[in-house]
Parts: C-alpha cells; sequence; structure tokens
C-alpha cells in the first residue's frame, strides 16, 4: 500500500527550475532514502512533500488525500507527516516532554494529562525518558534529535520525513539518532530520509533514490544501487562521499 | 507650551513712552498671559495692548523714564528681578506674602476680586459653593490667587498655564467652573456666548501691584509717588474705565495715605485674601506620584496593544495592512508627543464638533494623556515587537506547521514565548522613559508628579524647601523606575529557556 506518492512535481524558484518531474512513492513500512549532491533539490523536495513550500508543478498524494501545485500548501497535511530537522527545531522555551505534548495537547486537544502520558511514552521509545524535563539547551546534539523525533511522533503521522537529520550532529551522536530510528523502522515505521550521507543509507534503506540538478537519477535498493551505480552522476557522488569504514557510521 | 517658548527668548521691545532724558526702564511682562493685562496686538503702536501698557506709558510720563517692555515668562518675573534681567515686572501681579518677602511691591494699582464662571443653564455647578459640595472639577490659571484658594478648600482643581484653555474647557464641559480674577472673567467670558459670569464677585480681595527688586528703594519710592499721582489725577480711574476693569472697589486705591510710600513695604491689606501659604507636602508629591503610575501602566497598556497589532500587521498582514502599519510607526514615532497631546486635547472636540456640530465630546485630559502616549509608544513598541517576531527562526513556524498548529496556536505558544524574550529588556528601557514622559500630561492639567513639582516651585517657597522638594521629585520618580529594573531582570530570568 503506498503512503507518499509524488508524480511529476516541478519547483521553481524566481523562473529557474529546481525539481522537475520527480516521481516516487513510498510504501507503507518502507524506508526511502533520497541521496544527492548539495543543492541537488533533496530538501526542497522533502519540503513541497511536506507540504512547507508550495510547488508548481504535479503533485503529491498522502493516504487519501492530494496537493497540486498551485495550490496553497498551507498545513495541508495537519500532522499527518512528521517532520525531523537538520537544527532540529526544538522550542527552545519548552522542556523536552513539553516539546512533545504540545501539539497532541493545542491540535489533538487531549486533556493536559494524557498529552503529558503520550509525551513521556515517546521518549521512552526514543531512549529519553530520563532527560524529559530537560530544556533543550541542556541536551546534547543527539538527544535533542530523538526528542525532535519523538515530538515528529506524537501527532501520529503517516510517515516521518526527515532533512539531513544527521549532518550536524558528531560521529558518535550520528549512531544514537540513526539506531533510534532503526528501532521505529523495525516497528514498521514509514520513512523518507533525504541525506547526503551513504552510511545512513545503508543503514536504514529499503530503497535509495539520487537526486541531482532537480532530477530523478537512479532508483535501486541500496545493495545494487551503492556497490554497482550504473549512472556517472552517482558515480562521481559515491567517488566524492565521504564512507567511514566498518567500525563506525 | 507658547509661553514657554517666549520665555526662552527675552525680547526687549521699543519703548512704549515717548523717549524722556534718561534711560528707559525694563518692565518685565508676559504677553502671553494675556488681556486684558499686556497682550500682542499688531495693530497697537508698539504690537502689544492691554490697561497696563496705558499704565505703564502714564508712570513712564510721571517717572521721567520711559518703560521699555520686556516679554518674560509670568512665572519667571520674580527670578528676572532678581538676576536684574527687568528693573521692574508689573503684570496682574498679586501682592502675596511669599512673593513679598522675595519683591518690594509698590502701591497697589488695582484691587481685584476673584469671579466664578459657569456655563449657562448648568444647575449643578451654578456657584462655587454648590459646586464644591458635588465635588466638581474647578478650571484656574496656576500659581495665582485663585489656585491657592482652591486648594485651601480642597476643591478638585484643574490648574492652567493659559487664560484661554480653561474657558474653552468650560464650554465643553471638561470642567464644571472656572474661578479667575475679574479682569480675566470679563474679558474672557465674552469670547464664549454659553458661558456666563455675571454672579457677583466673590467676597475678599487682594491687589496687583509693581514688583520691584527688594534693595531698590529709590525706584520704588518713584513708583509709588508716580502711582499715587495717576491716582489723583484721576488718570488710573481713566485707564481702568477705558477697559471696563474700574468698579466700586477701586475707591480703595484712593485714600493715598493707606498705602503711604515712607512705609516701604508691602501693604498688610494685601494679605487678607491672597496671603496663601506655600504648600509643600509629601502628600500632594505622593498622590501625584500615584497618578504618574497610573498614568503609566495606562499608556504602556495600551502601547503594547497597539504595538501589538502593529508589528503583526507589519510582518504578517497583506500588502495595505503592513504599509498603514509602516505609515502608522512613521507617523507616531515622528510626532513630539507633546504636540500630540495638544492636537488630541483640542483636536478631538474641535473634530467632534466639525462632524456633529455639537459641543459636548467628553474626554478627560487624564484619557487623553493616555491616548496620546499610547499611541506614540504603541508605535516604539510595534518596532520592537516587530524586530523580536523576526528574531524567531523560520524552522519554528515549520516545525509548528509540520505538527498542525495553527497560525494562531504557533504563534501563542512557539513564537511569542520566545519574542517576549527578546522584547523585555528594550521594553522596559521603554517603559521607563514612558514613565518621565507622563511628566507631558501636565501641559493638559494632568497633575503628576513633574507638574505637581512645577506648582510648588512657583509657589513662593524659599530655595532651600524647592531644592528639597526637588530631590525628593527625583527619588520618588527613581523609587518607581528602580523596580521595574529589578522586575524586568527577573522576568528575563524566568523566561530564559532552563531558567
Amino acid at each position: 500500500m503506498v503512503r507518499i506518492r509524488v508524480a511529476e512535481l516541478g519547483k521553481a524558484f524566481g523562473g529557474r527550475w529546481v525539481l522537475s518531474g520527480v516521481s516516487f512513492a513510498v510504501e507503507a513500512g518502507e524506508t526511502l532514502v533520497v541521496l544527492g549532491p548539495s543543492g541537488g533539490g533533496k530538501s526542497t523536495l522533502l519540503r513541497c512533500v511536506a507540504g512547507l513550500l508550495p510547488f508548481e508543478a504535479g503533485w503529491v498524494q498522502v493516504d487519501r488525500r492530494v496537493l497540486r501545485g498551485g495550490e496553497r500548501v498551507c498545513r495541508v497535511w495537519g500532522g499527518e507527516l512528521g517532520f525531523i530537522f537538520q537544527d532540529f527545531a526544538l522550542f527552545p522555551h519548552k522542556r523536552a516532554w513539553e516539546n512533545v505534548a504540545l501539539a497532541p495537547r493545542v491540535v489533538r486537544r487531549l486533556p493536559a494529562k494524557q498529552a503529558r502520558e503520550l509525551a513521556f511514552s515517546l521518549l521512552a521509545k526514543v531512549g529519553m525518558a530520563e532527560r524529559a524535563e530537560a530544556f533543550p539547551r541542556e541536551l546534547s546534539g543527539g538527544e535533542r534529535q530523538r526528542v525532535a523525533i519523538a515530538r515528529a511522533l506524537a501527532m501520529e503521522p503517516s510517515a516521518l520525513l526527515g532533512d539531513e537529520i544527521t549532518s550536524a550532529l558528531d560521529p558518535e551522536r550520528k549512531w544514537e539518532v540513526v539506531e533510534t530510528l532503526a528501532k521505529l523502522k523495525a516497528e514498521g515505521l514509514t520513512m523518507l530520509l533525504v541525506t547526503h550521507e551513504v552510511a545512513l543509507a545503508r543503514r536504514l534503506a529499503d530503497r535509495v533514490l539520487l537526486l541531482a540538478e532537480g532530477k530523478v537519477v537512479e532508483e535501486g535498493s541500496p545493495g545494487e544501487l551503492l556497490d554497482s551505480p550504473r549512472t556517472p552522476e552517482l558515480q562521481r557522488f559515491l567517488a566524492r562521499a565521504w564512507e567511514p569504514t566498518a567500525s563506525g557510521v | 507650551m507658547i509661553r514657554r517658548l517666549a520665555s526662552i527668548l527675552v525680547i526687549c521691545l521699543a519703548p512704549t513712552a515717548a523717549a524722556g532724558e534718561r534711560a528707559p526702564l525694563r518692565w518685565g511682562a508676559d504677553a502671553e498671559g494675556g488681556a486684558p493685562y499686556v497682550f500682542f496686538d499688531p495693530q497697537a503702536p508698539g504690537g502689544i495692548a492691554g490697561f497696563e501698557v496705558d499704565l505703564a506709558r502714564a508712570l513712564g510720563r510721571e517717572l521721567g523714564r520711559p518703560l521699555q517692555f520686556c516679554q518674560y515668562d509670568f512665572k519667571r518675573l520674580m527670578e528676572g528681578l532678581e538676576r536684574g534681567d527687568i528693573d521692574l515686572a508689573m503684570n496682574g501681579l498679586e501682592v502675596t506674602e511669599d512673593r513679598a518677602r522675595r519683591v518690594r511691591f509698590s502701591r497697589p494699582y488695582y484691587v481685584f476680586r476673584l469671579q466664578w464662571v459657569r456655563r449657562r443653564g448648568d444647575t449643578r455647578c451654578p456657584t462655587l459653593a454648590a459646586c464644591l459640595e458635588r465635588r466638581g472639577l474647578v478650571g484656574t490659571l496656576e500659581n495665582t490667587s485663585a489656585s491657592r484658594f482652591l486648594l485651601s478648600l480642597g476643591a478638585r482643581t484643574a490648574l492652567y498655564d493659559s487664560q484661554v484653555t480653561p474657558f474653552e474647557d468650560l464650554a465643553l464641559a471638561r470642567l464644571d467652573g472656572v474661578l479667575v480674577d475679574l479682569p480675566i472673567a470679563r474679558t474672557l467670558v465674552g469670547s464664549f456666548p454659553q458661558l456666563a459670569a455675571e454672579d457677583p464677585p466673590l467676597p475678599g480681595r487682594g491687589f496687583y501691584a509693581v514688583a520691584l527688586r527688594k534693595d531698590d528703594k529709590p525706584l520704588a519710592r518713584a513708583v509709588d509717588e508716580a502711582l499715587a499721582a495717576l491716582v489723583q489725577k484721576g488718570e488710573l480711574e481713566a485707564i481702568l474705565q477705558r477697559w471696563g476693569l474700574w468698579d466700586q472697589g477701586q475707591e480703595e486705591l484712593w485714600p493715598p495715605g493707606l498705602f503711604a510710600p515712607e512705609r516701604g513695604r508691602a501693604p498688610e491689606t494685601g494679605a487678607r485674601v491672597a496671603a496663601f501659604r506655600p504648600v509643600l507636602s509629601l502628600p500632594l508629591l505622593l498622590r501625584a506620584a500615584g497618578v504618574t503610575v497610573i498614568l503609566a501602566v495606562a499608556s504602556m497598556a495600551l502601547a503594547v496593544v497597539v504595538g501589538t497589532g502593529v508589528a503583526l500587521g507589519r510582518v504578517f498582514g497583506p500588502r495595505w495592512l503592513a504599509g498603514a502599519s509602516l505609515v502608522y510607526v512613521e507617523f507616531f514615532r515622528g510626532v513630539p508627543a507633546l504636540l500630540l497631546l495638544y492636537l488630541l486635547y483640542f483636536g478631538l472636540p474641535a473634530a467632534w464638533r466639525g462632524v456633529t456640530g455639537q459641543d459636548g465630546m467628553h474626554i478627560s485630559p487624564f484619557l487623553t494623556a493616555v491616548l496620546g502616549l499610547g499611541l506614540v509608544y504603541g508605535a516604539y513598541e510595534a518596532e520592537i515587537y516587530r524586530a523580536a517576531l523576526l528574531a524567531v527562526p523560520a524552522s519554528q513556524w515549520e516545525a509548528a506547521a509540520s505538527l498542525g498548529l495553527s497560525w494562531g496556536q504557533t504563534l501563542r505558544y512557539v513564537v511569542l514565548p520566545q519574542a517576549l524574550r527578546t522584547i523585555l529588556p528594550p521594553s522596559t528601557t521603554d517603559f521607563v522613559a514612558l514613565f518621565k514622559d507622563t511628566s507631558l500630561a501636565g501641559t493638559i492639567t494632568v497633575v503628576e508628579l513633574a507638574k505637581q513639582y512645577q506648582i510648588l516651585s512657583t509657589s513662593g517657597a524659599s530655595f532651600a524647601v524647592l531644592v528639597q522638594a526637588g530631590i525628593l521629585t527625583a527619588l520618588l520618580y527613581l523609587a518607581m523606575a528602580l523596580p521595574l529594573g529589578v522586575l524586568a531582570r527577573r522576568w528575563e530570568r524566568q523566561l530564559a529557556p532552563g531558567g
């Protein structure tokens, strides 16, 4: 069953097309990783899918709802798609559990006690139950990103979208976040992640898609794509990508 | 304000009398004080007119020295004498005990009474007694025997420094009555058909006299002799008749023996009505401080509401609203608050009259001050809020949007709490500035702390007492402003993440 379908999506900034004819689908329970060089349009694509950026052409479907090019994107999905940001984007004035509980409380209108319980259980899921009372600035980068994951899950989304979620972290912290997502994936979570880190794709992806210069260049399983790249774009990307050895991620 | 501007320049105009052989005497008076004393009149010779101008001419002839008119702020006339800027002051100066301690008074040239002015057909305050009983608001000129008289009666009083304004305010029903010296009432009531000053003047009377330097005995003697001569020749009566100021009461000036020049001191009789002791009490200052606090808090509340609306309109509004917000900010930031207060105070009732064709827009001076200060500081607040809103990273909006929060929810739960931290320090500074700017309200008769001190400072108290009161007033301001700083720092700590 398809969770997210993107068809012929096109996005222009000031008359210049940064995405054109992008099509793909994410199945329920699947993790699709979009790889590509910086400036290739990955983050723009993810924001268009998430309804954070309007786009000009094509359409995006999440479950039964469709967002078409040219439409206003103002909060179209209403929490259907959880989003994790490169810079975490936690609410700095709220404690970890309050960050998670906010949307259930004010959007889903859960009673305060129930929202709090939900927040604590989600924090437990990402291994952050003990730091629930901490403010974001008291947490390490990895801890913040795990809180952000819990927050993104708070609205019980159909899928989780991640934008370069490990880029701001040092290697050990990357591991911590990737393993958290691996655990959620094992529980059946659907994910669409964009990254330029090949190691993350290897660890989490069911399928990989290479986006370069605003177009889908190659698509396939991580094994076949990353080990035997067919297109010159992917070969160039992999040759430049820094990939740690087997000793770490 | 005009009087203040005028006081900056002490302009000595051309001699008002034909040049004699000897050097002219510098005569200090405030032409802004108005008719019938001394007022600017382009038609008149020398550009000024008034019964005191005529009197000055006559005196100049008697003295053999012309009197040269020097424009001088009424409130500073005593200082002007002491400083030597002027040789004599003649400007409806009442002989009072406290003034007599600073300067030497001549024999009086006019016996004045206090006149009650009311609105025609007003049944609430037909007399001063009725008005006092019903706690009506009485307008008068500051630092006059009328103001001190009202103060001693404990009346609710609005103090003005221009003599036309209380009449305008009475006509607009901002006041329930006006108590002023008879000459002013007689002269001005003619311009306001809805006002009446027909009742007999209040019992008791005071004297206008020429003020001279304490040590200037020869001139004092000469002026007294000249005045006595004018009385005897009937010239003084003729002048007063000409200005419609002559009445039976003036006959008291006649027996020259009563004010014999050789007595050389202030006439004791002058103290009967006009000798009110300078009131320099802490309770008065404290009450004014209370007014200042309420005024500042109310104005700030309005400024916060206005500022929030304008900032939101500017940052999130459609183009026309953003444009309107920008115009608002530029206008109210650019216009002096003092000017705006005047505009609102005089302009609103005038606009009301223009639109509805009738009088009676009741907006109290206090509310006018709140409105004026609130609008001006709203512009400052708007700029602070705008900067703070823009300082919240875009990813905060995106995070909230991805969670399904509405625009309003995002603002309320995510953006404003963060913006508040950026807002508080500059906003507190603004509040302290507003606090001090409340003193501008004094110009539209709100007796706040600075105005109260100003009133006290012109009441003729001694220098030492004035300095003490000044320090006390400054301390009161500090006592109110300092806790604000402490409070702001505490809020900042509380709102800081993890704090």
